[in-house]
């Protein structure tokens, strides 16, 4: 029994999983949509502990950083480390479109394909659905406040949740060591409680990939993503990009070997990919940054799920990559000013997106395309029609770089 | 040492349970429901085939004298327009005469057990419209909109399709000047500006409607379908306005079309296709709009609608 349970943690049958399922999803697609629900499930059943995490990670992490006394230092630090990963992401994101053109010069079959989705999303013949969201800032800053707490908890509003958080840590922490100290102990017992029940889900783990790349797989519409395909090489080969310099990040911050710095976080990578959710991957990236690469409990509880919420340089690669995708469709020549826009607008869209969930964070791009004079409504339908194949490979980017962001700020600490 | 072991092993035992339990549930409920999805069967309509020489008359009651002249003739004359107008009526590459008026037509003669004769004499709609009101048709199933100057002169029948009066617009000189607009009111307001170029084809309706509707705009006349779509794609024009049909049939020819140029179907303004048939013929009138109340209930109208208007089959075949 033991031994047939360590064998459902190797990372290999995790991928045999994932794999067995897409070849499942791709072949026998009747049984990929029998078997899917079982993935939903097992998803539910990772998210299920999710907010608690959430809650008692950040509140517990911030008490302790504000009883020590070195907050300030930390958030300055912290904030750096993410602007800095940000703007590499979308730079990165600006250069893979310069070069690759994934826009221009698309085939007379490929544009009708594109049309044609275009056109029967918005009179209403086509299954894509497109939801419209509004777009810019202020309505991230409307979101992240809740105006009553326990709303947010039950509807799961992750932005607003982190944001109380915060604050409720600031505050405990700010109250004095000697009250603090019970509700501390409290906190942390519960979070560990939580994060015992995900460690016993991940025994699931192979399965319940398995049943979600089935479905996932069965449902992709193939004549789009032909249509596409030169996008989403090129989303693929900047991910690449992104998760190589990542691992070269962590690998000089914590030594050893490069493939210990990579394969220490095999598992969490696995569940980014198979569950395209980020906030279900937290538990395992907490246990692959805590016993794999030996960073600190409290950096890691703290920044980890914090990063998640709010940092998403995968998300800002993606908006600056797509946004010359369109640029590039409609042949508009771009000036030095409008890369800037770009540049800028990536970030602070990817920013407003982390708010919004599933496919309405697409419609964050209009913060770019909007000044630029482009179709927003265009782009929203044409990421959409690929986001089941692109959400996983950016879920997977955020996920590494928020562990990336964890170790550069561990290790600054340490030093102090 | 040994009870601790047993212990956990109950603990697994017991989650081992329940998970098997929850895959079972999920499995069964989905099994079942796929398999009603197998069972759907799409209503077809080959189920309306003619059945001729069916007694309609009940023994010593007379039919109603205008639907008696039919019964008596055997066969029903319907008028159509001249040149083929597909969907509606048009000819297949075996050379077939089809559509949604013709099955319609031949629906109608089946259910009153006679044959049908196309009258394919009009050139124009309104010539139509006389065909009927001179009784040289019985009753006219053709594309016809159901206008109030044409009621004057013959009898409409219930609609049976509604179509949309249609804006193509070119998509950069939208997100150029009106980057928020989204919704077909944001649109119709963008529309109504100084400076924006509406094209419509003269001599049809539609001058009037973008006269009415889009006041502050100004508006281009074309003879031409083509050379409009043309200034749009160009941006010589904002946007045109047009009726569904040809602009389905353009957005099928020019697949790639809509990354340029967005469809716009205007919900408020429908253009109402009905039967038409002369004033005197009210029994005939009542049949028809009974005809019509049982062809959507039983989804034969549904089922018309959708294989010419919604997908795209009839075009290859």
């Amino acid at each position: 029994m033991k031994k047939l349970l360590d064998l459902m943690l190797n990372p290999w049958m995790v991928f045999g999983g994932m794999l067995a399922g897409g070849l499942i999803g791709w072949f026998f697609p009747v049984i990929a949509v029998q078997i899917a629900p079982i993935g939903d499930l097992y998803i539910s059943l990772l998210q299920m502990s999710v907010i608690p995490i959430l809650l008692t990670a950040v509140m517990g992490g911030l008490t302790r950083l504000f009883i020590s006394g070195s907050a300030s230092q930390y958030v300055t630090r912290l904030l750096t480390t993410i602007v800095m990963g940000l703007f590499i992401a979308s730079l990165i994101g600006v250069v893979v479109g310069l070069i690759g053109k994934p826009g221009s010069n698309l085939s007379q079959g490929a544009q009708g394909t594109l049309g044609t989705t275009i056109s029967d999303t918005e009179i209403g013949a086509s299954g894509i659905t497109a939801e419209k969201r509004d777009t810019g800032l202020i309505s991230f800053f409307t979101t992240m406040i809740p105006d009553n707490i326990f709303f947010a908890l039950t509807q799961g509003n992750r932005l607003s949740i982190t944001f109380f958080s915060i604050i409720v840590g600031v505050a405990l922490g700010s109250v004095g060591a000697k009250m603090a100290r019970p509700a501390l102990a409290g906190i942390d017992a519960f979070y560990e409680t939580f994060i015992k029940i995900t460690s016993w889900l991940m025994y699931g783990l192979p399965l319940g990939l398995l049943c979600l790349t089935a479905g996932q797989i069965s449902g992709l519409g193939f004549e789009i993503i032909g249509a596409m395909l030169k996008l989403l090489m090129f989303i693929v080969v900047g991910a690449t990009l992104l998760v190589t310099t990542y691992t070269v990040v962590i690998w000089l911050k914590v030594g050893g070997t490069f493939f210990r710095a990579f394969s220490a976080l095999r598992e969490t990578l696995l569940v980014a990919l198979g569950t395209a959710s980020s906030f279900a991957t937290i538990p395992s990236a907490l246990r692959g940054l805590k016993e794999g690469l030996k960073v600190d409990k409290d950096t890691a509880d703290l920044v980890l799920p914090l990063g998640i919420t709010i940092n998403p340089p995968g998300s800002v690669f993606h908006f600056a990559l797509s946004t010359l995708f369109i640029a590039q469709l409609y042949g508009k020549q771009l000036s030095i000013d409008q890369y800037v826009l770009i540049f800028v607008g990536a970030t602070l869209a990817g920013i407003a997106a982390s708010g919004a969930p599933g496919v309405a964070a697409l419609s964050m791009i209009g913060i770019i395309l909007q000044p630029l004079g482009l179709p927003t409504g265009v782009a929203i339908i044409l990421l959409a029609a690929i986001d089941p194949i692109v959400d996983p490979i950016l879920t997977l980017v955020n996920v590494h770089a928020n562990c990336a962001t964890t170790v550069m700020v561990s290790s600054i600490v340490k030093e102090e | 040492m040994n009870t601790r072991s047993r212990r956990k092993g109950l603990r697994w035992g017991i989650v081992l349970i329940v998970f098997v339990l929850l895959i079972a549930t999920a499995t069964v409920g989905n099994a079942s429901f796929s398999g009603s999805q197998k069972n759907y069967v799409q209503p077809n309509i080959e189920l309306h085939k003619p059945e001729q020489g069916r007694p309609l008359l009940i023994e010593g009651v007379d039919a109603a004298p205008d639907i008696a002249r039919i019964l008596k003739r055997g066969k029903l004359i319907v008028s159509i327009f001249f040149e083929d107008v597909p969907p509606f009526f048009m000819h297949d590459k075996k050379g077939q005469f089809k559509g949604i008026d013709v099955e319609i037509a031949r629906d109608i003669a089946a259910k009153l057990g006679v044959e049908v004769e196309f009258n394919h004499t009009p050139e124009t709609f309104d010539g139509i419209v006389e065909v009927v009101a001179k009784r040289e048709a019985d009753v006219a199933i053709s594309l016809l909109s159901d206008t109030l100057s044409r009621a004057t002169q013959v009898r409409f029948s219930n609609s049976y399709v509604e179509l949309h009066q249609t804006l193509l617009i070119n998509r950069l000189n939208l997100a150029n000047r009106f980057p928020t607009a989204e919704s077909s009111d944001e649109i119709n307001f963008a529309l109504n500006q100084e400076g924006i170029k509406i094209g419509v084809i003269d001599g049809t309706s539609y001058v009037d409607f973008v006269k009415e509707t889009y006041p502050l705009a100004t508006y281009v006349l074309y003879d031409d379908f083509s050379v409009m779509v043309e200034d749009v794609t160009n941006g010589e024009l904002f946007a045109l306005l047009y009726d569904e049909l040809e602009i389905s049939n353009w957005k099928y020819a020019n697949p790639d079309g809509g990354l340029l140029l967005k469809i716009e179907v205007l919900d408020k303004q429908t253009d109402t296709i009905a039967f038409a048939v002369h004033r005197d013929d009210v029994n005939l009138l009542a049949w028809l709009n009974l005809y019509l109340v049982k062809a959507e209930s039983n989804g034969f109208l549904d089922n018309l609608r959708n294989t010419y208007l919604k997908q795209n089959e009839w075009r290859n075949q």
